[in-house]
Formats: C-alpha cells, structure tokens, sequence
C-alpha cells in the first residue's frame, strides 16, 4: 500500500465535518504549519502534509510505509488482543460443543487481516473497526475480558479511544514500575505514527 | 380540528390550501358521511419540479443500495456474494403481487428442501417450547401464498378462515427461521437471510389482505392481531441484528462497510414491513369497507404509476439503466392486480 493511495482514500474521501474534525484532532498536536491557521488548512493541504509525514518517518526510522501499517496494527493487537476472552477449553467428560465467544470470533478474523502480506485500504479500516469496537466495548464494560462487544460504528469515540491509549501501560522487566506504553515525545517515531494513524482511519470509519 | 366552512371564489384562495409537497387532495363522501372518491391535484406550475422530485426519489429509492455496491465492486473480490446481497435488498415486497412474488417464489421453492431440514433440527431443540407444532411443510406455504394471490387477481373467493391459517402459518415458518438463525444451524447464512426477508415479505402481504378481510366482515381487529405484529420487533432485536453481523462479517467475509450495509438494510427493510402493515390497518379502518378501499387503491396505483411514468419519460428517455429502474420500482408498487 502506498502512503499516497492511503491518504486519497482517507483524508481526500472525507466529507466536509469529518474532514474539519479530523483537522482539529491533528494539528496542532501532531501536524504543524508555520504560516497558516489550522482553519486554513484546506483537505489537500493536510493530505500532503499528511504524506511529507509519512516519508520523514520512513527517513527516520528505515521503515517505508507498509512496514509503519504493520507496527500500528501491531500495536493495536498488543492493546486488544489481552482484553478478549478466549474460547473456553472443552472438557473431556462433557460432551457440548465449544461455543467461542462473539468477540473472540471477531478478533480472529480482524487477526486474519494482520497476517496478509500485502494489504488494502478496505483491509487496514475493517482491522481498525473491529479492533476499536473491541476496545471501547472494553472501556465501556469496565471488565476484566469482554465476550461479547458493540460492532455499530456509533459506539466509537474517538478522543475517548486516544485518550485511552494515551494512558496505556506496560509493565517493567522487573515488574517493578509501570511506563506508558506509547512515546509520545518524539513526533516522528513509531508510536505518534501509530496514533495519527488511529485518527485518520477512525474518522474514516466515521466518515463512511 | 375546526368544523367552519370554507368559501373559495377564487383559484388563488385554494392556494392557502396546498401541502408542503404542493400537491393537495379533495375528497368527496357518500350519503351516510363515508369516504367515496379521493381527487389529488396540483398547480400547474407546482406539477413539474414535483414530478422530478418523484422520480429523483423513486431513483435514490432503487438504486440506494446498488450504489454503494457498484462503488466498492472495483475495490474488493466478493462480486458474487453483492449480487446476493443487491436480490436480498432489492427482491422484497414482491409478495403482494403474482408477477412479484413469482420471482421470489421460484428461488424459495428451490431451497424449501433444505429450509425444512434446518427447521426439522430447530423443531428437535425446542422440543418443549411454546412454538405451535404446526406439521407443515415449507412449498406448501409458498404454494398456498400463490394460490390467495391468484384468487384475489381473480376475484375468486378465499375465506376468512383460510387468509387466518396462512397468515398464522406464515408466522410460524418466519419464527422458525429466526431460531435457525439463532441456534447457528444453517451452513448458508446468506440463502438464510434471503429466506427470513422473504417470508417476512409474503407474511406482511398476507397480514394486510387479513386485516382488510376481518375488519370488513367483523368491524374489528383479530385479536391474534398484536401478537403476529410482535415477530417484526424480533427481527429487529439486538440478538438477531447480531447474527446478521456475524453473518456479513464472519461468513460471507464482507467488509465491514457491506457488513453495515447488510444488516441496517435488513433492520431497516424489517421497519417499513411493519409499518405498512400499520398504515394499511389505519386505512382500512379509516375507510371502512371494501368499495371504498378499493377506490381508494385504485386511484392511488393509477396516480402513482402516472407520476412514474411522466417522471421517467420526462428525465430519461433513452437510458437503458433507468428503464431497467423503471420498470424494477413498478414492480415495487404494491396492487392487487
């Protein structure tokens, strides 16, 4: 997939008050313009913006744009794939059959995606869709694994869903203290990838 | 509403009088106070932006769902199965007339075979339910379905009694179809949700033919009424818009875009079948009898097919693709013929 395909089927499909959402959601915080007002910032504009992003991260990092694709859905498993309770396992002395978990069955095919060697825009929104579904099914539910998850689009929050990753942790070697599990510092690394990534196809999702 | 009598001298007074959609209905009643003769009419001027605008709606109508699927067909490999999913969508209400439901009938009376194992097995697991043990089989509704529309076509007689047993039969196999759905028992989840939506379909038509028989000859409405209404609102119960998801997604490996497509289509088709039946009944019970609705029908399919046919006429002469859209949403204007 190339950067520019992904940013015409993305930013350049957006109607107008996804786009102005989208816009708002990036810059400043993640996208910066010198001279120009983020008002004035029109949708071409951002798509170019959006791919000179993508290149100085490749520059950057040695990571051409598929390689940055499979590091976000990476980390969005990472994120996920802990909070969905599994398939229980069959017990020999009875004899019902296994009923796996609704979102368990969700996740392994949104999983399928991951494993394609080579994939499409289509591809990249359904793993984001179904992998924020699960998740704000999580931030909703507040338990510890979900089975069973909202899959409308209306449930997506988006500020909620980046607020949430924002805070995500990860424990140390030791298991002494925690560190988030996103470095935000720099802008052009692989996790302010991630995230910017997460924006543009969430309102993506939204838009369609 | 005011009682007081309106005196008009001039053609500009009945101006005030016109509807938002600029087109305003008199209507004419008989010696005892009842309805006899609709008449709509409209300002000239009015006429012909109204009549684009019908066949602008009736064209995003048809083609709202082919739409979307045209422009992902390019995008993805799955053509067949959005064939499918364009008859599933597009094939309904068919069932209240015999050149319609002939279409769905034939694709129906070749699955009969296999919908009825997928119920014999749904019949074993609910053994001590409350479903009606009805022993019938699935062609014999179809054919029974064909057999009440041929005879209203030609005004042959069918009981009360007999509309009742296929209306209630047709309940019956429709909720039978839910709990294949629900117990995960069909391999061909999407020759499924073909099955559900067209027998919803053929019960819906019936329904309306049902009510219209039972108020006329008893001035009331069949108290089974509410509980045959109640299978709309499982049809769109969260469990079964959760199976359609699974099916688009998880079996017919659709985009999640389809997928959405498919199930608020189906949740969506669902709600228009009810509320027909519902305004079908507020008609019936408004008119009264069956001169009357009759009249009213037949004023109603003439105005309509007209519109139709000077909208399309006036926009699209020579284009194949709307002919084709044409004549697709005369079939869609349901009529006795």
């Amino acid at each position: 997939m190339s950067r520019v395909d992904f940013v015409k089927e993305t930013i350049l499909d957006l109607r107008s008050e996804y786009f102005e959402s989208l816009r708002d959601a990036l810059i400043p915080e993640y996208l910066t313009f010198s001279v120009l007002q983020g008002s004035q910032v029109t949708k071409e504009l951002l798509a170019e913006k959006a791919i000179d992003y993508f290149e100085k991260i490749e520059l950057k990092t040695g990571k051409d744009f598929d390689k940055q694709v499979e590091t976000y859905m990476d980390n969005l498993d990472q994120v996920v794939e802990r909070r969905v309770a599994r398939a229980p396992k069959p017990n020999k002395r009875d004899n019902k059959p296994i009923e796996t978990p609704r979102a368990r069955k969700f996740y392994d095919r949104a999983k399928s995606i991951e494993d394609l060697r080579v994939k499409t825009t289509e591809q990249l929104v359904d793993y984001t869709r179904i992998m924020t579904c699960l998740y704000m099914s999580f931030l909703n539910d507040k338990v510890k694994y979900i089975s069973d998850f909202n899959y409308s689009k209306e449930c997506l929050d988006i500020k909620a869903i980046i607020d949430s990753l924002k805070k995500e942790q990860e424990a140390s070697t030791l298991g002494l203290t925690k560190k988030y599990k996103f470095d935000l510092k720099d802008l052009y690394c692989l996790d302010t990838c991630t995230f910017i990534l997460t924006i543009i196809i969430l309102h993506t999702i939204m838009n369609r | 509403m005011s009682e007081a009598t309106v005196v008009i001298k001039t053609i500009e007074q009945f101006r005030d009088f016109v509807q938002n959609n600029n087109i305003s209905e008199l209507v004419s009643r008989d010696a005892k106070k009842k309805f006899k003769t609709f008449y709509k009419f409209a300002f000239d001027e009015l006429q012909q932006s109204e009549k684009k605008e019908v066949a602008q709606k009736v064209l995003d109508a048809v083609s709202k769902n082919t739409n979307l699927l045209k422009d992902t067909v390019e995008k993805i490999d799955q053509f067949a199965k959005l064939q499918n999913i364009g008859l599933v969508i597009n094939g309904m209400n068919l069932c209240a007339t015999c050149a319609g439901f002939a279409i769905m009938y034939k694709k129906l009376d070749s699955m009969s075979a296999e919908i009825q194992q997928q119920i014999g097995e749904v019949k074993q697991i609910l053994k001590d339910t409350n479903h009606a043990q009805l022993n019938f089989k699935v062609n014999e509704v179809l054919e029974e379905h064909m057999d009440m529309l041929d005879c209203k076509k030609k005004g042959k007689p069918y009981s009360e009694e007999k509309m009742r047993i296929l209306v209630s039969e047709e309940s019956v196999l429709l909720k039978y179809l839910i709990d294949v759905l629900n117990y995960n028992i069909s391999s061909n989840k999407e020759t499924l949700i073909f099955s559900i939506l067209s027998v919803a379909s053929m019960f819906t038509a019936s329904l309306q033919l049902f009510d219209e028989i039972y108020y006329f000859n008893n001035k009331d409405v069949h108290s089974a009424h509410d509980l045959w209404m109640e299978v709309y609102e499982v049809l769109v119960s969260n469990d079964v818009i959760k199976k359609i998801q699974e099916c688009g997604f998880l079996d017919m490996n659709l985009s999640t875009v389809l997928t959405d497509e498919l199930y608020l289509s189906f949740e969506e088709q669902t709600l228009d079948f009810k509320k027909e039946v519902e305004d079908n009944l507020k008609l019936v019970q408004l008119v009264g009898n069956e001169d009357n609705l009759k009249a009213f029908n037949e004023f109603s399919n003439d105005t309509i097919k007209n519109e139709l046919e000077e909208a399309f006429k006036e926009a699209f002469s020579q284009d194949t693709d709307s002919k084709k859209a044409y004549e697709t949403s005369m079939n869609r204007v349901c009529q006795i013929d």
